[in-house]
């Protein structure tokens, strides 16, 4: 169970004055749920995204995971970003090693391997990034992520530098490991249908200053048809609510 | 006849499924692209050996070509040549390695620590404004006029570029990437590793040939001003005893080894470097290819 308590954080603008960011965010995520949290821009999901992986602290109230509070990065929880972030020297592979580093290196093979063949990268291990198009490097990300085996997976609008098929076909993935791996997935989009698509939960939030607004359930079984008349309707609630 | 082309092609050294043919015509392509930039020195030679024979050139200020060759053979068969090329490398050398170490050392501290910026970048930048070649007087009262007044000249003028390409190349290092780091639970010596070391060699490398450049321009003024040894030396000896065979002899002997510094740099940085996306490696790609 992963808890945010009041979280609340405030950036220096200019000329002095505190800018609140997020201003007093309660949420409670389940194991093994999606949780997808949409809003304009600047209503601070991204940010809420970055104080749950810990790469980012808040200035008021507190997160924890199983009871434990989270105060930097660690193994459990996974990040992918907006845009891949491969190392451009470093090849496919050795861009996932630097993942598990932590680790001996038949063990770290044994990973990398599995890793890629998850997101079906088998033979794309030896490529170098600039090699790679849009979706691969986006995959490889992926990889970097799962293969530190984390329960939790954030995810900030990981598919919106991509063509709509990639997407589609990312999604679909995406949905398939999160099945067999068993992790909480939590991912920031600004699109609905992403939302619909892949949540069990969406959590709509609003700027000025972020907060959180209102929570819609999606309890349709998987696999969801995008262009069913239940999503559509479902996405026409979502857009009445942001 | 297809399929044997292509056993051919590999026991050329071909790639998969090339073509006899292809390797050859691949290979003179190489070859012929790198010659071709022997074209304009060699014609260049030509024409000043032909305006020499003909009398368009006083023969004692600009000796015709053949003149300059039998001066380098005769210092190269007394064995002059070989201790003059000797010490002006070694000069070269240290001052190469004790400005690269000074530049290293402070460009790293300036990048990565914003108190060491604070404190020491106004200072640097303040003595760079100083031309280089007006220490001379000092290093000479300091240091002799010796080989420590040469070395610390050439040092000095190696420091700037490789300090300014480091300093700088360590404060662009991608935030985002420091972020996958530090969400991998890298530690700081894991994230020089990784990141910031192979994120600031290009620009490094590109530092280390620029202050090479320098390095040699700087054993020449350091030479010119005082010296006994070395192809400095040369240029002054054939200057007071009216030999411009010599001196154009040291200018080319000059030439080459600058030359020949900077291509082993390059050389010895590419395998590191592979990686970059830039017009460069398109081009090797596409000879390889």
């Amino acid at each position: 169970m992963l808890e945010v308590q009041g979280v609340e954080r405030q950036f220096s603008g200019r000329g002095g004055d505190p800018v609140t960011a997020l201003a007093g965010i309660d949420l409670g995520i389940a194991e093994h749920e999606i949780v997808a949290l949409i809003g304009a821009s600047g209503c601070g999901k991204s940010t809420l995204l970055r104080i749950l992986s810990g790469l980012d602290k808040p200035t008021g109230g507190a997160v924890s995971l199983d009871g434990r509070s989270i105060t930097g990065p660690t193994p459990e929880i996974g990040m992918i970003f907006q845009d891949p972030r491969l190392m451009p020297w470093l090849s496919v592979r050795e861009n996932i090693r630097v993942a598990v580093l932590h680790l001996d290196k038949p063990e770290q093979e044994r990973r990398i391997t599995q890793a890629l063949d998850r997101v079906g990268l088998q033979h794309a291990g030896g490529l170098w990034p600039r090699e790679l198009s849009g979706g691969m490097a986006q995959r490889v990300a992926i990889a970097r992520a799962l293969v530190r085996r984390p329960t939790i997976l954030l995810m900030d609008e990981p598919f919106s530098a991509l063509d709509a098929f990639t997407t589609a076909s990312l999604q679909d993935h995406m949905l398939e490991i999160w099945d067999e791996e068993r992790f909480t997935l939590v991912l920031v989009t600004h699109d609905l249908e992403e939302a619909v698509f892949l949540a069990d939960r969406i959590v709509v939030m609003k700027p000025g200053p972020g907060r959180v607004t209102s929570e819609m359930r999606v309890d349709l079984p998987r696999p969801r048809d995008r262009n069913s008349e239940t999503v559509l309707q479902l996405k026409r609630r979502l857009a009445e609510r942001l | 006849m297809a399929f044997i082309d292509t056993v051919a092609g590999r026991f050329l050294g071909g790639r998969d499924g090339e073509t006899a043919q292809g390797v050859v015509s691949r290979t003179l392509s190489r070859i012929a692209s790198g010659w071709l930039g022997l074209v304009v020195p060699l014609a260049i030679l030509v024409i000043w050996q032909s305006l020499s024979v003909l009398g368009v050139f006083r023969a004692n200020l600009v000796p015709p070509p053949a003149e300059v060759l039998r001066e380098v053979v005769d210092l190269a068969r007394d064995g002059t040549l070989w201790d003059h090329i000797g010490i002006t490398f070694q000069r070269v050398f240290f001052g190469f390695f004790w400005g690269v170490l000074a530049a290293t050392v402070l460009g790293a501290l300036t990048g990565e620590f914003r108190l060491a910026r604070r404190l020491l970048d106004p200072t640097i930048q303040a003595l760079k404004a100083v031309p280089s070649l007006a220490w001379v007087p000092l290093f000479i009262l300091w240091f002799g006029i010796f080989e420590e007044s040469k070395i610390t000249l050439i040092a000095v003028g190696v420091f700037f570029p490789i300090y300014l390409n480091l300093m700088s190349a360590i404060r662009q290092t991608d935030r985002r990437l420091v972020e996958v780091a530090r969400i991998n639970g890298l530690s700081s010596f894991q994230t020089i590793r990784y990141i910031l070391l192979p994120g600031t060699l290009p620009s490094y490398v590109t530092g280390l040939r620029a202050g090479l450049a320098l390095g040699w321009m700087f054993v020449i003024a350091a030479e010119l001003m005082g010296a006994s040894e070395g192809l400095g030396f040369l240029m002054i000896d054939g200057q007071m005893t009216g030999r411009p065979a010599l001196i154009i002899a040291s200018l080319i002997l000059f030439a080459l080894s600058g030359q020949i510094t900077d291509k082993a740099l390059g050389w010895a940085s590419a395998p590191f470097l592979r990686w970059q996306d830039n017009l460069e490696t398109l081009e090797e790609g596409q000879r390889d290819a």
